[in-house]
């Protein structure tokens, strides 16, 4: 399986542009009434056949962000969006919320098939594809199916949308939903909070390994379309789950909004690898249209001895505006952020990691690779701190860019912040260029120059590619060369 | 004398033991070996000997001419007469190898209550002993054991024993990285340096180091307990042998 | 979206300081320095003080900080001795040769400077003379030295100053004695000191520019000083800085350089003094094949707070750079570092590195960095590092296994850490001071 295409050669025929997945699907939906009120939120939240509290926290959330102003201080530069110009929910006609595969629409079905996402679990099963992964996958609002689940029950996990634990799972959702990242952290997570459409729920309780990767599969088709997925995995005591998520979008003239909440809760001694590849639409060489991709992640270490892993691999957006963090609570807790940033054509990337240290002995490590081409502009902001009594903290840090052409621009903003004189911080940063040499070895050997560049950029970032799940690896570093397409020459 | 009864280790925060009830006496004069395979807990034995943090007593006791040595602090044992020559000697830059041995040797002095060495008598001192022992002046210039190659390293352990002059010398695998002529030069600097009032516990993986610093006694330390001990024919049993002959460990 | 804020007390303190003072400042019958002191007080009354919000003022909250603002400093009349200097700048001043210029009390004391027979090398005028009647040069290039945008601390000291240096050091000249100037306070009273230097260093000339701050009686001055210094075509400037005001005192400081084509660059600040210290240093390269290092040291205790900011800008393409800071922290001081390197466009072959470390010596200490790369160009190497952490326990345990007690253990690796910064200042009398009084500090003589 693979988030990405397995085929590029294939995908290639599909699109004019660089970019591989800007088809279309032609579907009916529904939708809200356009725009960001009270009503419409009140109309999401009975689509969704919601209880009563989870609008009560819409409608607090609706007020908070009200409040709120866009932050300014990223590296990133874009017209000022209209949120009265958006429509807030929108969901396949034939699927009012998911079904079991045989229901669902057979056009959705071709979409994902397109997209390389098998949803058939015979398919899997019969091996064609590999390991075995889980799959929700999320068309615009909702989720249209989620495979696996009744073998995931066996196990105790629970895997499945948003909405329905909504429904199902309730004292589970009340308990950890807004634990992490609360309602008013930010303007765009107040915002996902009022309006939040789908996502995926992750429960595995105590002592179990999840028996197969889960992942969640998002795709935005509607236009003038906002996405609000939100995420919320919960990992009980003893417990681990590797999770994976993947992300495309046509190719749209206008900015598509995407503010995705995700929130991870690791317990004592439990371990959570989140890994992303994010390919939503880039825009096109002039910069036009392209996903907004405004994101909160946010890991709570909240147990001893427990870990958060994420691992990105972002060639996508328009504009991403990223920090997958961890909180690092418990005593002894460790948190990893391994990301391998690419920006290429008008494309800008702020995006980095947080690494909070609460608690004694707690450790992270941050491996960043940030990739700009044509004229585009990457920033890698960071924060590693310690608190007073994070005792015995440790964190090392490398972030490295390259720059391919003259027009582009590498930022590295990290905040070192050390209240404690037992907390050792490393950090290390780099900026350079391609060197001709290597890249002169690699074309007398026969390579064009694109070719040559995507060799030594895969050498660049193959710290961060060897922690990606070995399903993600090999499409990640086809996707490296046809992200850096047009870059050279 | 040496004296360590039913000593009993752990690394903090962890629950393994490493040392697992050594009993073990080091009369003055004399040169004991210790022999082990890997991990079995050598120089945790001389970190504990010398006073390193990390290592908690869980029992036993360590005595040295009767003084209770592990009540005291690293440097308060140096000037009992304590010395560890390290395996792996630490690098610091920014301090200079000859500033640090002036620093070390007056502390060392002034403890046992002798006069300070003046910048001229030291001088002449390092200079004595730097070249019995084949170190370059400009390597006393250098930062302490910053480049110093691994031989470079071991000949500037010696000549801070031979400098501080200690009663009981404690010598971490020093025959480790080391080549044939080095080696030679190590051990002469060693055995000049033995004598009545001075006690010698030799930590060595191999047998190779015990040609040239002949030992009165050797033990094999093996998962945290000394399983055998003997005359010096014993390091020769073992070399023939190995170490899986002994106790239930397997050879190293 | 710009929020008004309320204005603090000091805030108002300085802006009716201004209105009262304004006309008796100096140069204020000339036409240069009115319209100048107003931009900048319209800058500021803009701005306001410093605080959190501000990026680059975020670890170092002068707005909250700043309670209230003291009356400025007039020249006392309490005159200042060659020994009162001796005693404020711990440097023999007899074993060091140099031309020394003295602002005392805010203005210059021509009874305690030195720089006779030198006219043919450099030529000095006190800032208020210059301000009063500005020569061509220096009104053509005052104020306009690698500025940096809408910056409180510069935009008051170009409405307060009094006195200063100016000095026009010779195309060709290489002088044969370091200049150090000396900028001290000699009233008992409390008070508030705006200082600022202009120096011209002419094309190929070579110079080493030593600056001392430091206060006699007063522990709780408000020190304003800015430099303005522009090296000509392959000139050769070693810049070096010492400030150990009093404990309870502020210091803000800037340094603006411009560094032309082929020239080299070395600054050096050493800060010990005062309550909390704000060092900004601003490079820019104006010329190919410039060369800089920037760096320092700084050792805090108690609750002291030391922030240095630098940004170097290789405006031009083939230039150089290099940074190194280290800070020793103490009791519950706090030390920051933020250092931006930027690259703009069309800066190829940019070398620049910056580097910043802290050691912290007891539990409540803290440290902040930021180092920053902005880069447009892309034939470039550029790179940074920070490290923060407490001594080396590995290293501790072999000196102390070698008989050296605690205090002198940590003391030797202290000084080894700051005497790799140390270690870059050329002019031998000075370094050798700098790490006698590094040496001091640790042997518990910090003031």
């Amino acid at each position: 399986m693979a988030a990405v295409p397995e085929t590029v050669e294939q995908v290639k025929d599909l699109s004019v542009d660089q970019y591989k997945y800007g088809f279309t699907t032609d579907i009916e939906t529904v939708k809200a009434p356009k725009g960001l009120s009270e009503e419409v939120i009140r109309f999401i939240s009975a689509k969704k056949d919601e209880p009563e509290w989870m609008l009560a926290w819409r409608l607090d959330a609706y007020e908070r962000w009200k409040t709120m102003t866009e932050p300014r201080w990223a590296c990133v530069h874009y017209p000022k969006i209209d949120f009265q110009d958006l429509y807030y929910y929108s969901a396949p006609k034939s699927t009012q919320g998911p079904k079991s595969l045989d229901e669902v629409d057979p056009e959705l079905l071709r979409t994902y098939e397109k997209l390389g996402i098998p949803l058939e679990e015979q398919k899997v099963l019969a091996g064609v594809e590999g390991a075995r992964v889980a799959v929700d996958a999320v068309f615009d609002s909702v989720s249209v199916v989620t495979t696996f689940k009744e073998e995931l029950a066996k196990a105790g996990v629970i895997f499945c949308p948003m909405s329905e634990a909504v429904r199902e799972h309730p004292d589970l959702v009340q308990k950890y939903l807004g634990s992490v990242v609360p309602k008013s952290d930010n303007f765009y997570a107040a915002l996902n909070s009022a309006v939040f459409s789908d996502g995926s729920f992750v429960y595995v309780p105590e002592g179990v390994r999840c028996p197969m990767e889960l992942s969640t599969y998002f795709r935005i088709n509607e236009k003038q379309t906002g996405q609000f997925e939100r995420t919320l995995i919960i990992a009980d005591k003893g417990a681990y789950v590797s999770y994976l998520e993947g992300c495309t979008a046509p190719m749209r003239d206008e900015n598509q909004l995407h503010a995705a909440v995700v929130e991870l809760v690791a317990l004592d001694d439990a371990e959570i690898k989140y890994s992303t590849v994010q390919n939503w639409y880039p825009g096109d060489k002039e910069g036009k249209g392209g996903v907004y991709n405004f994101v909160t992640k946010r890991g709570d270490c909240r147990g001893r001895n427990s870990k958060i892993s994420w691992t990105q691999v972002e060639t996508g957006s328009a504009i991403t505006w990223k920090y997958p963090s961890c909180i690092l609570r418990g005593d002894n807790s460790r948190g990893e952020f391994y990301s391998i940033a690419i920006s290429n054509g008008h494309q800008q990337v702020d995006s980095g990691t947080k690494m909070i240290h609460l608690g004694r002995g707690t450790s992270s490590r941050i491996i960043s690779k940030g990739i700009s081409a044509g004229h585009s502009s990457n920033t890698y902001r960071g924060l590693v701190s310690a608190h007073r009594k994070a005792v015995g903290a440790r964190n090392f840090t490398q972030c490295d860019s390259l720059l391919i052409g003259d027009q582009c621009s590498a930022h590295t903003v990290p905040y070192i912040e050390a209240k404690n004189a037992h907390a050792h911080f490393e950090h290390e940063a780099t900026t350079s260029k391609i060197s001709e040499d290597q890249l002169f070895y690699c074309m007398a050997r026969g390579l064009d120059e694109e070719a040559a560049v995507a060799l030594i950029v895969n050498g660049f970032v193959r710290d961060v590619l060897q922690h990606l799940p070995m399903e993600f690896m090999a499409e990640t570093q086809k996707l490296i060369g046809i992200s850096l397409e047009g870059s050279v020459g | 004398m040496l004296e360590i009864k039913n000593l009993h280790v752990r690394v903090e925060d962890e629950d393994t033991e490493i040392l697992r009830g050594i009993d073990l006496a080091v009369p003055k004069g004399e040169v004991h070996a210790i022999m082990g395979p890997n991990g079995s807990g050598k120089s945790t034995l001389s970190y504990v000997i010398a006073g390193k943090d990390g290592y908690e007593v869980t029992d036993g006791s360590i005595t040295w001419d009767g003084e209770d040595l592990l009540a005291l602090s690293p440097d308060e044992r140096a000037a009992r007469g304590v010395f560890l020559a390290f395996q792996y000697p630490v690098e610091i830059p920014g301090v200079a190898t000859l500033t640090f041995l002036r620093t070390a040797v007056n502390a060392v002095r002034k403890a046992r209550g002798e006069k300070e060495l003046n910048t001229a008598d030291f001088m002449r001192l390092v200079r004595e002993k730097a070249e019995a022992l084949g170190v370059k002046q400009d390597m006393l210039k250098r930062g302490l054991n910053v480049g110093f190659s691994g031989g470079e390293k071991k000949r500037n352990e010696i000549l801070q024993m031979a400098l501080l002059e200690p009663t009981l010398c404690v010598l971490d695998e020093t025959d480790s990285g080391l080549d044939i002529d080095a080696l030679r030069i190590v051990s002469e600097g060693v055995n000049t340096l033995r004598g009545p009032e001075r006690a010698m516990l030799v930590i060595t993986h191999y047998q190779r180091l015990l040609n040239y610093i002949v030992p009165d006694r050797v033990h094999v330390l093996q998962e945290g307990r000394i399983v055998r001990s003997g005359g010096k024919e014993l390091a020769e049993e073992l070399e023939r042998t190995g170490y899986a002959e002994f106790g239930e460990g397997k050879a190293a | 979206m710009t929020v008004q804020i309320v204005k603090t007390p000091a805030e108002e303190a300085l802006e009716s300081a201004f209105a009262a003072m304004r006309d008796g400042l100096s140069g204020a019958a000339g036409d240069f320095a009115p319209a100048l002191r107003d931009a900048a007080m319209a800058t500021f009354r803009e701005l306001g003080l410093p605080g959190r919000r501000v990026e680059e003022w975020k670890y170092t909250d002068l707005r909250g900080l700043l309670r209230d603002v003291p009356e400025p400093i007039r020249a006392s009349g309490d005159t200042l001795s060659e020994t009162d200097l001796y005693d404020v700048l711990g440097i023999d001043l007899d074993e060091f040769l140099a031309y020394r210029i003295v602002i005392a009390d805010g203005a210059f004391a021509p009874e305690l400077s030195h720089f006779e027979g030198t006219d043919a090398l450099f030529q000095v005028l006190p800032l208020s003379e210059a301000l009063a009647n500005p020569p061509d040069w220096f009104r053509e290039g005052f104020g306009k030295v690698n500025p940096p945008e809408r910056d409180a601390s510069l935009a008051l000291n170009t409405a307060f100053m009094t006195d200063g240096v100016v000095i026009r050091i010779a195309d060709g000249a290489k002088l044969d004695r370091p200049l150090h100037l000396v900028f001290i306070t000699g009233s008992t009273r409390r008070g508030m000191v705006t200082n600022r230097n202009f120096i011209s260093v002419g094309e190929g000339a070579a110079a080493t520019i030593l600056e001392t701050y430091g206060a006699r009686r007063t522990p709780d001055m408000l020190r304003n000083a800015v430099t303005e210094i522009t090296l000509g075509h392959g000139a050769e400037v070693e810049h070096l800085k010492y400030q150990n005001e009093g404990r309870m005192g502020l210091h803000l400081s800037s340094w603006m350089a411009a560094i032309g084509p082929g020239a080299r660059y070395r600054a050096f600040q050493f800060s010990i003094g005062a309550g909390l210290a704000r060092n900004q240093i601003f490079t820019r390269f104006t010329g190919e094949g410039g060369e800089a290092d920037v760096s320092g040291a700084f050792m805090v205790w108690d609750e002291q707070h030391a922030d240095t900011t630098v940004v170097i800008d290789h405006a031009v393409p083939h230039c150089k750079s290099r940074a190194l800071f280290k800070g020793v922290i103490d009791d519950k001081a706090r030390g920051v570092v933020q250092g931006k390197i930027a690259v703009h466009p069309g800066a190829q072959k940019t070398d620049a590195n910056l580097m910043a470390h802290g050691l912290m010596l007891s539990e409540r200490a803290e440290f902040d960095a930021k180092p920053e790369l902005e880069i447009y160009a892309d034939d470039v190497v550029c790179g940074h590092g920070a490290t923060t952490g407490e001594l080396d326990e590995d290293m501790l345990f072999y000196l102390r296994a070698r008989g050296l007690d605690v205090n002198q253990a940590q003391a030797l690796l202290t000084v080894a850490f700051v005497g790799e910064a140390l270690e870059k200042v050329e002019c031998a009398p000075v370094r050798e001071a700098f790490v006698a009084r590094a040496a001091a500090w640790l042997g518990s003589d910090k003031s």
